[in-house]
Order: structure tokens, then sequence, then C-alpha cells
């Protein structure tokens, strides 16, 4: 028993930590045909130094995206057209929207914890099983953190220093 | 409480822990400042080195590696609060010191890094004939080694195919022990001779000839194929001396022949040489023309020597044999040693200017000599010898001694030559180039060993289709986990950023790229092409130490 609790408790920490040390995502399984709250948590700056913005590319078959506004941020988005033609609701098809979304102009001393929120629709026509990486770009007063490593086939992200925010995508529901 | 029962429990007490645990400073641990910091260099070698980090860490491994590539332990490793103290040694040599560290956070996350500093001023390249004591070591072993090599190859399988295709039954009985002797030595020098060139061309000291890696590194380089050749051909050899069947032993013995030829064909400065489709082809006749010759020798010496000592009859038929076959050998000799001096030297002083010609000069001395001899013995000697038997025995034993000696003088100026690069590749200056291939990306790095300057890479970074891929940085990650060295990050600079009219985008410089010690590295090359796109490519490659 006491083997099971070392373990237990080794495999708990791990999995805590590793994700807590890097920008992540808070809900990291998501059904394809359904909406999805990202919420992007940054729970450190660069090298000691406070973060002063924030942008994130809307991976492609996110659509229909929103960022909730932030207090103290500026929000700003970039809109352009998708790579295909992605159904959302009924018979309606979403050919552009939202890619890119950016909050600037804040100050997240490195202490301090704090999460970046946008809405979406994760489009019926992905493949279930499939990884949706949100490559992040970390701007601090003093350095940069480029979240936005994706990993090769077969190497497990943690090998990564900078891994990119990943969703792993459910069958519909 | 059943089995299950206890899992829960355990489960449970696991998550509080793990909870526990969340609530801490739960983030990578990151470098916050070093002091001396990386890349700096200092008047005077530092009491203690500082690396503090953004919370509070502690340490695991620190290593400390010295201008000449050795490592040096820390008097003391202390971490309190976020900074960990390094104390070192009192006498720290002046020049680029590496110090690689691992650390440990509150949360079990081990991060680690690598920094260089410099003392009194970066390590300058040694000029390129400065070596130090410990290669000439290695060279010197390297040099015995070759000519152990040299001799079995032409005087073991030279005689063996003298034996099998020219000599009577009795010359052939009296040779056999010294060719297998010769033969035998040769197949042991032929895999010393691997490792030793491995550890040549990492610059490593004598002792890791027991490392792998020496191995490994002798075989990649083309010098691994020769070896395989000889070792193949010292064996067709050694099996020709022992066949009973002499078609059998005819058959193994003009193989190991062809042998001598091909694996002397397929490394070296003369087989490289430009054009590669004449220059091999000669390069194998002409060893195999050697290799007949050599050969030749010692069973004719042997068979003298009891002709003169003992009285024993004289094998006329096999020297008769021997004088008719050599004079279209000898003419093939010198038409290939000539073009392959002629493509090596380019002009006429290099003869003497160069140490390359100075090595060929006093070979191309050696043959004139050995010519002579062998004009004399055959135009005075061996009629005398054959008319009037035992009284003309002593002076021709004598003189096929003298030719033996020469040649053996030859095959030690010969194995020389690994040492002094001829005139025509002097002007590429030892640099080393590595190419790392990914399926969206490659690169080709260069690293430059200029003298008295710092080490220069540049890095040409090319998509999937071999076509400029344009980058907004490039970034190169060093480590070698074998020798407890954490990743070195060198971020490269976009050649000629602000002077030439074409903004280079694929081309990118490291200003001072050094490889603290030999070995396997693992090498990343992190493009970014965009603000979200990055190409990262990765693999492992064997480098030399660049001090």
């Amino acid at each position: 028993m006491f083997r099971e609790l070392v373990l237990g408790a080794a495999g708990a920490v791990v999995a805590v930590c590793t994700a807590s040390a890097h920008v992540t995502l808070e809900t990291r399984e998501a059904a394809i045909g359904a909406p999805y709250k990202a919420v992007l948590r940054v729970p450190h700056g660069c090298e000691g130094a406070a973060t002063i913005a924030l942008r994130v590319r809307v991976p492609d078959g996110m659509i229909a995206v929103k960022p909730m506004p932030k207090p103290g941020w500026k929000v700003d988005t970039v809109s352009g057209k998708y790579p295909q033609a992605y159904s959302h609701f009924r018979n309606a098809k979403l050919t552009e929207g939202v890619t890119e979304i950016s909050f600037t102009g804040g100050n997240l001393p490195d202490a301090f914890y704090d999460e970046f929120v946008f809405t979406g629709f994760i489009a019926g026509d992905l493949e279930a099983g499939k990884l949706l990486y949100f490559p992040v770009v970390q701007e601090c007063e003093k350095g940069v953190h480029r979240w936005i490593e994706i990993p090769a086939a077969g190497k497990p992200a943690s090998e990564y220093p900078e891994p990119a925010p990943a969703l792993k995508l459910l069958p519909k529901m | 409480m059943t089995g299950r029962g206890r899992s829960v429990v355990a489960c449970f007490i696991a998550l509080v822990i793990a909870l526990a645990h969340a609530g801490e400073a739960c983030a990578h641990a990151s470098l916050v400042k070093a002091s001396p910091a990386d890349g700096a260099v200092v008047p005077v070698a530092p009491q203690a080195l500082n690396l503090t980090f953004n919370e509070p860490v502690s340490p695991l491994v620190i290593r400390l590696i010295g201008p000449d590539g050795a490592s040096i332990a820390p008097r003391t490793v202390v971490g309190e609060n976020n900074t960990v103290t390094v104390t070192t040694p009192a006498n720290l040599q002046r020049g680029t010191h590496l110090l690689s560290w691992r650390v440990i956070s509150a949360d079990g996350h081990p991060v680690g890094g690598s920094l260089m500093f410099s003392i009194g001023a970066p390590s300058a390249q040694p000029a390129a004939n400065a070596d130090s004591r410990a290669e000439h070591g290695v060279r010197a072993v390297l040099w015995a080694v070759k000519v152990v090599l040299y001799v079995g190859l032409f005087a073991g399988i030279g005689g063996a195919f003298f034996c099998a295709w020219i000599a009577e039954p009795v010359s052939r009985r009296r040779s056999e022990p010294w060719l297998l002797m010769l033969l035998t030595a040769g197949l042991i020098a032929a895999p010393a001779s691997v490792a030793l060139q491995g550890v040549d061309a990492l610059d490593l000291p004598l002792s890791a000839l027991a490392h792998k890696v020496s191995w490994e590194t002798g075989l990649e380089t083309s010098y691994g194929l020769t070896a395989i050749a000889a070792a193949f051909a010292l064996f067709a050899g050694l099996f020709a001396c022992v066949a009973e069947s002499l078609r059998l032993a005819r058959g193994l013995a003009l193989l190991g022949l062809l042998g001598v030829g091909l694996a002397l064909s397929l490394s070296g400065h003369a087989s490289t040489a430009q054009p590669q489709l004449v220059s091999r082809p000669t390069l194998f006749l002409h060893a195999v023309c050697v290799a007949f010759w050599i050969g030749a020798l010692l069973p004719l010496a042997l068979g003298a020597r009891d002709a003169a000592v003992r009285a024993a009859p004289p094998a006329i038929s096999e020297l008769r044999r021997f004088s008719n076959a050599i004079v279209p050998v000898v003419v093939l000799l010198l038409l290939t040693g000539l073009w392959l001096a002629f493509v090596q030297l380019d002009r006429i002083e290099a003869l003497w200017t160069t140490n390359y010609g100075q090595v060929l000069a006093g070979k191309l001395a050696a043959v004139i000599v050995l010519f002579a001899l062998a004009a004399a013995n055959r135009c005075w000697l061996v009629p005398k010898f054959e008319s009037s038997g035992g009284a003309a025995a002593r002076p021709f034993a004598i003189s096929i001694a003298f030719e033996l000696v020469i040649a053996l003088v030859i095959l030690g100026l010969v194995a020389l030559w690994r040492f002094t690069p001829p005139p025509r590749a002097l002007a590429a200056d030892a640099s080393i180039s590595v190419h790392i291939h990914g399926e969206k990306a490659m690169a080709e790095i260069e690293i430059e060993r200029a003298k008295q300057r710092s080490p220069q890479a540049s890095v040409l970074v090319l998509d999937g289709a071999f076509q400029p891929l344009a980058a907004k940085e490039v970034t190169l990650v060093l480590a070698n986990p074998a020798a407890g060295i954490e990743p070195i990050r060198m971020n490269a600079t976009r050649a000629g950023a602000n002077g030439g009219a074409e903004a280079n985008t694929s081309t990118w410089r490291i200003g001072d790229l050094r490889i603290p010690v030999a070995g396997r590295w693992n090498l990343r090359v992190e493009i970014l092409i965009s603000d979200f796109e990055k190409r990262i490519i990765e693999d492992t490659v064997t480098l030399p130490r660049v001090p």
C-alpha cells in the first residue's frame, strides 16, 4: 500500500506540476461539434520579468471565436479567411472569422497568476482523437516565451521546453 | 479493508499530497541572473559562481569544464534561497570555461542549462602546428600502427601472392611462418588503427582508446572502409598461406592482392584527388604493383640466405619467373606513381616547401635507391647467381636484405602522409560541417576553426525541398547527456544583417561557438518562421573538441 501511495503521489505531483510550469489550457479535452471555452493559464513571466502581452493563434477548426474582455488589458482580434469552410450548427457554413487574439497593455508580475479567456466552437468537420494546438506568444518587459512548439510524431510534449497548449478532440456527443 | 478499498485510500492520500504541492510555487525554476554572466570575460578567476533563480532551488549536478576540456571539481556547491553558489578551486586556467547546471525546484521539476565565461580572454584556437604533447603521442602510435598494417598488407599479402603464384614449394614452406606472423600483426593493427583514427579525429588523449566513441568515429570516417577492406585482404592472405590446394591458395592470394589495392584506394588524400574516377583506379593499380614487388622480397631474401648459409640449392626457376613478371609491374608502378605525384603536388617547389612534398621527396630518393639495387641484381647478381650458385649467394642475399630495409623505409614514409595534407588540400582549412535533416526543414552547419580567433559557425537553413528558408530567429542548442552537459543555447545572428544589399534570411552566424568536450552531441536547430511557427530539427552528431 505504501508503494501505491508513493507512486500515486509522485504521479500526481508530476502531472500537476508539468501542467502548471507552462502556459496551458485549463480544459484539455473537448468534443467536436460543440462549444468550447478556452482558459489560458499563465503561471509565470519570463525569467522573473512581468508579462505585458499575450497573443494566441486560434487553431484551424475552432470557429466563431470571441475573446472575453479583461480589465486592465486591451483585447484585439485579427480576422481572416479559414483554410476551409466549416459547418456551424445546422446548415450554416463559416469561411472566415477570428484567427488571432491579443491581450496587451496589462502587467502581470512574475509572482502572480492570471487567466486569459475566449470562447468558440469546435467544428464538427474535425477528426476526433487528434490534438488541436493553440500557439501562444508571451511577451514580457524583458524577454519572450513562445509556447509554440508542436511535438514531432511519437515524441511527448514534455520533451520540449516551450510546448504549445494542446486540446484533445473527443467524438461528437 | 479490502485491496480495492486500500487502493482508494491510497489514491485519496496521493491526491491530497499532490494538491498540497500544487499550492506551492509550481512553476519552472528559471535562471534570472548569473555571475559571471553567460559570455562574460572576467579579468581574474572568480572565487565563486552565483546562479540566481526566480524561486528556491536545490542543486543536483554542477559541472565545470576548463579550457582544456577537462572537468574541474567545484570546491563546494550550496543552494540557499534562490541562489546556488559554486566555489571554485584556486587554480583556474585562463580561457573559456563552461558551467553546466541542473537544479530541482520545490515542485520536483528538474531544469538545466549551461553557460560559458572566460577568464582573462576567450580561449583562442591554437595554431595548427602547435600540437599538444598528448597529440604527438597519439600520432606516434598511429604512425607505428599504420606501418605495421602496411607491412602486413604489402609484405604479408604480397608474400602470400608470390608464394602461391611464383615460388617453388620449398620456398613456400620456408616463408610460411614469416608471412603468417606479418599477416597476424596486420590483423591486429587494422582494428587498432581504426580506434586511433577516431581518437585523432576527435582530438582526444590516448586513454580515450577505450571509449566507444573513438571506435564509432574511426569507423565512420572513410578510413573505416579501408580498415575493413584491409582486414578482409589480410584474412585472404592468411588462408592463402595455409591452404592445402595450390589452386585455392592462388585464388585467395589474388583476392588478397586485389584487396590491398581496394583498401588503399578507399580513403586517403590520393584517392580523393579530383578527378576521383582516375585517382582511385590509379591508386589501386599502384598499391597492387607495390604489393607484388615488396611481397616478393621476403621469400627471395629467405631463399638467398639459405643458399648462402646452408648452401641450399638456389631456386633458379622462381627467380627467372619473377624477373620476367616484374618488368611490366615496375613500368606500371612508375607511371601510376608519377601521375599521383603530379596530381597531388601541382607545382614543383612543393617538393621542398611543404611537409607533404618533403615526405614525397624522401620516398622518391628511397625508390631510386631501390631501383638501383634492383637493377644491379637483375643485370649483374642474378646471372652470376644462376651460373655459379653458392659463391654469388652472399652478395645477392645482402642486396635483397638491403632492398627489404629500403622497402620498410618507404612504407614508414608513406605512413607519414596521414599527417601531412597535400598542397592541394592545404587551402581548405580544418572546418567541421554538419548536416541536419528534417521533414520540413534542414540545416547546414559549418564550424570554422580559424587560427587565434574564436571559432565561428554559419548555419544555412533550408526547407524540406532544399530551398532557402526565411527565418525570424535561429537558435542552436547543444547538449551532451553522456558527458553530463546540459543544453547550451546559442542565438544566431543574421549574416550580413546591415551590410549586404540583399537581406539574406537563410544564412545565420554564431560568433563564438565552442564545443567543450569531444563526443556525441545532441544538436538541435530551432528555426522561428513566424511569431507562431517554429520548426525544430535535431540529430546526434559526433563532434571534436573546439576549445
